[in-house]
């Protein structure tokens, strides 16, 4: 027994040897598993934009050979204003106009209404039918169809429809129909197809198992859109279906669009309307799809991307990803979050997550991208566990105080593709007396109280501004003051109590009947000023106050605000905001939706390539809500859309301005620790219990670092 | 000397054949199980050492850096003291409250016996949910304790964030394992011959006397095996302190496990490795000492 004791020992201590020598191995190097292989491959589907002059369109049809489309100019006017054009599809490739389509004939025959709907049908005749559809507000809501047949330039109005495609058309339970020959396919309520000849008559035939929506059809068989938005085809009669388009590699699956319409002529060109849904905005585009045998079509390897919360911003990089370089590209994030009376709630537990993330990373695997938001960024760099970007992504065009955020001497390690500024704008003459948030919060505290019973809204005069709880106006103040409050890991008591006493006294003025333990909103039903926790900045377009100080989402929704002051001005003003600071001059931009490559990841290429796209201006310039963009151009580009979306001007050059802007990252957990104390002070008053308060709940997260 | 010796060793006699052969057999009997240890305790256990002289990521030789960072860190520190602090109080407390309990079962006779002992084992069942939901009814600012104290006119607890925290803490552990443990303590009575306390009884001793002769010296095997498993299930009363205080609980009640919670959401393997070391040493010296006294005391025994 004593041999066999010394044999265990000795393995061990041989074990042990061996596993401490394994630190001698060289750092970085991976066994590469799976394939992660680009491949190119030879002919594919050409996507060619050919949208007419006017796109609002409210038909798409291929007779014979020929695409025609049928738009309305100014959809949104009412129906005497409407103009519709039928456009033809040349040889060349040129649209060319038909002048004979017959709406104005037909519009004038349709009693007056507040609003329309107008759709045209064109059979495999070549007839050209109106349906307008005009909805009557008073005294109840009504609508009625009016049937209108074209013949040489004017309309006649129908009684009944002619039987065949048109009647199946105006049927009110059709909600799809293709022709396909002499057999005309329609989906009903329920989504179930049917078949029919041309004479309307029921036909029996076989269908594929069909997840998704009917589009169009041409003389052999008929399209549908999957729920993956991949495109599908099927032989008339037939069972077997065959995926004609990747959606996700086209602007099938682009965020905010989706497929209106369809025409496909028999050599397999397939026409498609996509549209954002809003009559007003008229963001539509028409696509064409050719086959092409020359055309090269990369594939790209696998490429997993994790985040904690859902980004827009990540998955719109994503889509561009695949559109590009068709890498099977995997999102997932872990938590839910949404929003009540406006506060941020979290489904899932944030340390849960962190956890097997980290022990994936600690393992040596893991994903390829990590969005490092609410995470720790700085002991992940630390711990060598994010790949450095240094010559791997190009970050030129960034606005220069979020690209050097996590520059180390050692390298570059994650860059932000959005940043959270602090920003504050209103009308001129009020942002003029306002230099920073200390004069804000005496101005604040100055206010009447809005929240009490007896402020009338619409008679009392507008307030500077006011909020919804008090948990909002923290996070709208804290990260501004955040770096003097906590220094050194220390609590810094004078800068800790002139926050608190700043905060108290806005509260006093504009808030001081709000119950601090319940969160309901003030009698004002549409008071907001908070942070916005994505998405909801929209929503302060009902506050009617005369500026705003908010931790801004939404570059294009900034421009919003400027047409409400100009409405409330009565005066055209010219825009104006700037960056909100302390009297010391300190500011706030937050960098979010960071992203860094993993050390350890199977597909570095990938990875670099999908950070360049997250980074390029197609992704940066889309408004996806969570943040402003980090590209310069960007933040230009949707500050200028804004502004002409609400017809304002502005001299302000916003990249300049959220360049100069002081990169603030508060901890989590120290922000938890002040919400406490400013709770505290609120109940008791005392400045030095909350203080104390913050001190006890930081003590042991300090104690750990 | 050394001629002597060698001559020794070869008159040394020979292991008898059958006894090889049964230690072979146990051997490979023991392999699978040998194995499945090794596997799953001794080789992680080893990589845990070999990282508490590594970076986070194990691949570069740091000496005892990790070490002294451990030793140096306040938070450490405080879950250090407040872990002994609990098992200090808390294992000779259960032990004594769990065999109370079982003397005290066992004189209910058997029938009765069985209910009691049923009784008492029940909270061991009760899941950490309801716990954690039973903790906050009763110890909340707005809870029944507060409101019992208002109504006998004492001024509000605020029991999760103050030092009463601890003494929940000890009292959860106490009411949870106290059953476990007096069926230990009752299987260990069980094994004393009853005809001892016969003789005892003749000879006129008392109850204080039977225990201190009888009783006692019959539940040291037990006392060992008893206290182990008690130690054990101390480090799972952190489940309740977490879901109810979550990661950062009031300084009275943040225990090793908390820590080693947080350092992992920030990938501070090195400390972490090095701190369990260190706790393992800990107990290694306790169970040293506890071993040397033992000793000490059979050597010392007529």
């Amino acid at each position: 027994m004593r041999q066999l004791k010394k044999w265990c020992a000795g393995i061990l201590a041989g074990l042990f040897a061996v596993t401490l020598a394994g630190c001698a191995a060289v750092p970085g190097q991976q066994e590469t598993t799976g394939d992660n292989t680009v491949q190119s491959l030879t002919g594919g589907y050409l996507e060619e934009d050919i949208s007419p002059d006017h796109n609002d369109n409210v038909g798409l049809y291929a007779v014979g050979d020929v695409l025609h489309a049928v738009t309305i100019e100014n959809a949104a006017a009412p129906l005497q204003q409407q103009i519709a054009h039928w456009y033809t599809m040349g040889p060349d490739g040129s649209w060319q106009e038909n002048e004979a389509n017959g709406f104005a004939d037909a519009a004038a025959q349709v009693p007056e209404a507040s609003a329309a709907l107008c759709n045209a049908y064109l059979a495999q005749d070549g007839s050209l039918y109106w349906r307008i559809t005009v909805i009557r507000e008073e005294p109840e809501k009504t609508s009625q169809s009016y049937l209108f047949a074209v013949q040489d330039g004017k309309a006649r109005l129908l009684d009944t429809p002619p039987v065949g495609e048109v009647s199946l058309w105006m049927d009110d339970t059709t909600t799809a129909l293709a022709v396909c020959g002499d057999t005309i396919l329609v989906t009903d309520n329920t989504m179930e197809p049917h078949a029919y000849d041309n004479q309307g008559n029921p036909a029996p035939m076989k269908f594929p198992d069909i997840q998704g929506r009917l589009l169009c059809g041409n003389a052999t068989g008929y399209y549908w859109l999957d729920a993956q938005s991949n495109l599908q085809y099927c032989l008339v009669g037939g069972t077997t279906v065959e995926t004609v388009l990747d959606g996700s590699r086209y602007a099938l699956t682009s965020p905010g669009m989706h497929v209106r319409s369809a025409a496909a002529i028999d050599d397999d060109t397939i026409y498609i309307q996509m549209s954002d849904g809003n009559i007003s905005s008229q963001n539509q585009e028409l696509y064409r799809y050719r086959w092409d045998e020359t055309l090269e079509v990369v594939q790209g390897g696998e490429l997993t991307v994790f985040s904690l919360y859902q980004s827009r911003t990540v998955e719109a990089a994503v889509d561009e990803m695949i559109k590009q370089t068709g890498a099977g590209v995997t999102y997932t994030y872990a938590l839910g979050e949404s929003t009540e009376n406006g506060q941020a709630v979290v489904t899932g537990s944030r340390e849960d997550a962190l956890t097997q993330l980290n022990t994936q990373l600690l393992a040596g695997s893991g994903p390829d991208v990590i969005i490092l938001d609410d995470m720790p960024v700085q002991s992940m760099i630390e711990k060598g566990v994010l790949a450095d970007l240094t010559g791997i992504i190009n970050t030129d065009g960034l606005l220069s105080n979020m690209a050097g955020v996590w520059q180390t001497d050692a390298g570059l390690y994650a860059v932000p593709a959005r940043c959270v500024p602090l920003l504050f704008g209103g009308i001129d003459t009020v942002m003029a007396d306002i230099p920073d948030a200390e004069t804000l919060a005496q101005r604040l505290a100055a206010e009447p109280n809005i929240n009490e019973a007896e402020y009338n809204w619409q008679t009392d005069p507008i307030p500077l501004m006011a909020f919804r709880n008090t948990e909002q106006l923290f996070d709208t103040f804290y990260p501004l003051y955040a770096g003097e409050i906590w220094q050194n890991n220390e609590l810094n008591a004078a800068a800790c109590r002139t926050f608190l006493e700043m905060l108290n006294r806005i509260c006093q003025g504009g808030g001081r009947s709000l119950n601090i333990a319940d969160a309901a909103a003030s009698v004002y039903s549409g008071t907001s000023y908070y942070t916005p926790s994505n998405g909801t900045s929209g929503s302060f377009m009902n506050a009617g106050s005369n500026a705003f100080c908010d931790l801004e989402y939404s570059l294009s929704g900034l421009g919003s605000y400027f047409q409400y002051y100009t409405e409330i001005s009565g005066n055209p003003t010219t825009a104006t905001v700037r960056a909100m600071t302390t009297a010391a001059g300190q500011s706030c931009i937050q960098p979010s939706c960071v992203a860094g490559i993993n050390a350890s990841s199977q597909n570095p290429e990938g990875a670099a390539q999908f950070l360049q796209i997250l980074l390029g201006q197609t992704v940066q310039e889309q408004d996806t809500y969570d943040g402003y963009p980090t590209l310069a151009t960007a933040v230009q580009a949707q500050w200028q859309a804004g502004l002409s979306n609400s017809g304002v001007q502005s001299n302000t050059d916003m990249a300049a301005v959220l360049q100069e802007m002081d990169v603030v990252q508060p901890s989590t957990v120290l922000r938890s620790a002040m919400l406490q104390a400013m709770q505290c002070y609120l109940e008791s008053g005392s400045a030095e219990e909350a203080i104390q308060t913050a001190r006890d709940t930081a003590v042991l997260w300090l104690a750990e670092q | 000397m050394i001629r002597h010796i060698r001559e020794r060793r070869w008159c040394r006699r020979p292991m008898p054949f059958c006894k090889r052969q049964n230690r072979r057999a146990a051997a490979l009997l023991l392999a699978p199980s040998l194995a499945g240890v090794a596997v799953f305790y001794l080789l992680p256990f080893a990589e845990v050492l070999r990282r508490s002289f590594t970076d986070a990521m194990g691949r570069r030789f740091v000496g005892l850096t990790n070490y002294q960072t451990v030793l140096n860190n306040d938070a450490f520190r405080l879950a250090a003291a407040n872990t002994a602090k609990f098992v200090g109080i808390c294992i000779p407390l259960l032990l004594a409250l769990s065999l109370i309990l079982a003397l005290l079962v066992r004189a209910t006779g058997p029938q009765r016996g069985k209910g009691f002992r049923s009784l008492f084992l029940l909270p061991m069942v009760i899941p950490v949910a309801s716990i954690v939901l039973l903790w906050k009814v009763l110890f909340a600012d707005s809870g029944l304790m507060n409101t019992a104290l208002g109504a006998a006119g004492i001024p509000p607890i605020d029991f999760m964030g103050s030092d009463a925290a601890f003494w929940i803490l000890i009292v959860t552990y106490l009411w949870k394992n106290s059953g476990y443990d007096m069926i230990l303590w009752i299987a260990g009575l069980d094994r004393i011959p009853a005809a001892q306390y016969e003789a005892a009884a003749v000879d006129g001793a008392n109850a204080w006397q039977m225990f201190r002769a009888i009783t006692w010296p019959g539940l040291r095997p037990t006392l060992g095996i008893t206290a182990l498993l008690s130690l054990i299930n101390s480090f799972k009363v952190f489940r309740e302190a977490y879901l109810v205080a979550g990661a950062y609980p009031h300084p009275s009640m943040y225990l090793l496990q908390h820590l080693f919670n947080n350092w992992f959401l920030n990938l501070e393997l090195g400390r972490i490795t090095a701190a369990a070391i260190l706790v393992v040493l800990a107990l290694l010296a306790c169970g040293s000492i506890g071993l040397a006294v033992r000793r000490f005391q059979r050597r010392n025994q007529p």
